[in-house]
């Protein structure tokens, strides 16, 4: 092997990995939900985003009217802010919850075998799933995910 | 002469701009009452201790496939007390027959095509249920929210986008107050088997069935179809119909 080549070989290594680690993504450049492993995959969890995405909508939807009716912003902000901001993301939205809702198999019942008789009266039942009308509910509230209404 | 160019150019632009804006007459709607328990003046229909087994509508001819396409509507709804609870009025809907909205035991009309809303009073809770039936499914499809504590008033906006998935996707927009500055809640629907145009326009049907003793008061008022304002006209697309407002 000729010496030029023995001093560049394990220069060329050194920075290939020197612009490795320089490059590997810091804690600050992942995006939340990628560092806690929380961006949704599943149907169920999508449902969830876009119920809690649809009701942070929806919150900042009335921060925004109770502003107009105060005379802090204009009809003119008001209608900008429905027509280029609200209304096309909440048409997203209520596109996704329904399309993701209607994915999601509806919870069977751990009892459903269960048989009555006069011989083991006191059989005991196992707790009822929630229903997907009370996770919708409970998945308003969710903090699961970091949600940014302005990327959506 | 000028007084008559003004004369025409107020009768021919002014009046179908007013027209446009304005809420429904009532008054000129047809009214099926076995029951007696309507009462129809121009911007409300109002309704008293309507029984389950009453089929009682009030609806409009609009014309063949007069609701083609993207729409926005208004109206408002009372959601007053059911007997039993589960039970009220359907204060919007749209179909191609005149027969109402005959309730089959698990779901409404699935043999015709419908949209409509239901807002019942289920023991003390309000609610809207926004509903696609089907008749290539026979199915009805539907999404609900709770909107407040009856008797409680609930002004609706109404609104087809065919641009918003395969078929379109129907949207309702409960608000708390005339303005819909504060909202309460939205259900939506992705629509089925096909982009479909409607004829008539019920702002008032019972959800009728053959038996049953439950019943309710409600009343249905101000049902615009073509109300101004700055998304009436938005299509998902990012487009929009006709003149910005």
């Amino acid at each position: 092997m000729k010496p030029k080549l023995l001093i560049a070989l394990p220069v060329a290594i050194l920075a290939l990995l020197a612009g490795v680690w320089f490059l590997r993504p810091t804690e600050q450049s992942i995006p939340k939900t990628q560092i806690s492993g929380l961006t949704p995959t599943t149907d169920l969890e999508k449902f969830e985003y876009s119920v809690r995405a649809e009701e942070l909508l929806r919150l900042q939807h009335n921060e925004m009217g109770a502003k107009f009716r105060a005379g802090e912003i204009t009809q003119e902000e008001w209608n900008t802010y429905l027509e280029k901001d609200f209304t096309p993301k909440s048409r997203k939205l209520g596109h996704d919850k329904y399309i993701f809702k209607s994915l999601i198999p509806i919870p069977e019942s751990p009892n459903k075998d269960v048989v009555y008789s006069s011989s083991s009266p006191d059989v005991s039942l196992k707790p009822e799933p929630k229903s997907i009308e009370e996770m919708e509910q409970e998945f308003k509230t969710s903090t699961k995910f970091q949600i940014d209404l302005t990327k959506i | 002469m000028k007084k008559l160019v003004a004369l025409l150019l107020i009768t021919w632009l002014l009046v179908p701009l007013i027209a446009l804006g304005a809420v429904e007459n009532f008054s000129d709607y047809t009214e099926v009452d076995p029951g007696s328990d309507l009462t129809v003046i121009s911007t409300k229909i109002d309704a008293v201790s309507v029984l389950a087994t009453s089929n009682d509508y009030v609806y409009k001819d609009m014309g063949a496939a007069y609701f083609n396409g993207d729409f926005t509507h208004h109206v408002e709804v009372y959601i007053g007390a059911s007997r039993d609870g589960g039970y009220g009025e359907n204060p919007w809907g749209l179909k191609n027959d005149t027969n109402g909205f005959p309730y089959t035991g698990t779901a409404v009309s699935v043999n015709v095509d419908t949209l409509h809303v239901f807002a019942p009073d289920e023991g003390g809770d309000a609610r809207v249920f926004l509903c696609e039936s089907d008749a290539s499914t026979a199915l009805s499809y539907c999404d609900w929210d709770s909107v407040g504590t009856t008797p409680e008033l609930v002004y609706l906006k109404i609104v087809r986008d065919e641009s918003v998935g395969t078929f379109g996707t129907i949207y309702s927009y409960a608000y708390s107050d005339a303005a819909r500055t504060t909202l309460t809640a939205t259900q939506s629907v992705a629509l089925h088997t096909s982009k479909k145009d409607f004829r008539y326009v019920y702002p008032f049907a019972n959800r009728y069935e053959s038996s049953g003793t439950n019943y309710f008061s409600s009343y249905t008022g101000e049902l615009d179809l073509a109300p101004a304002g700055p998304t009436a006209s938005y299509r998902g697309d990012g487009g929009y119909q006709g003149e910005e407002e």
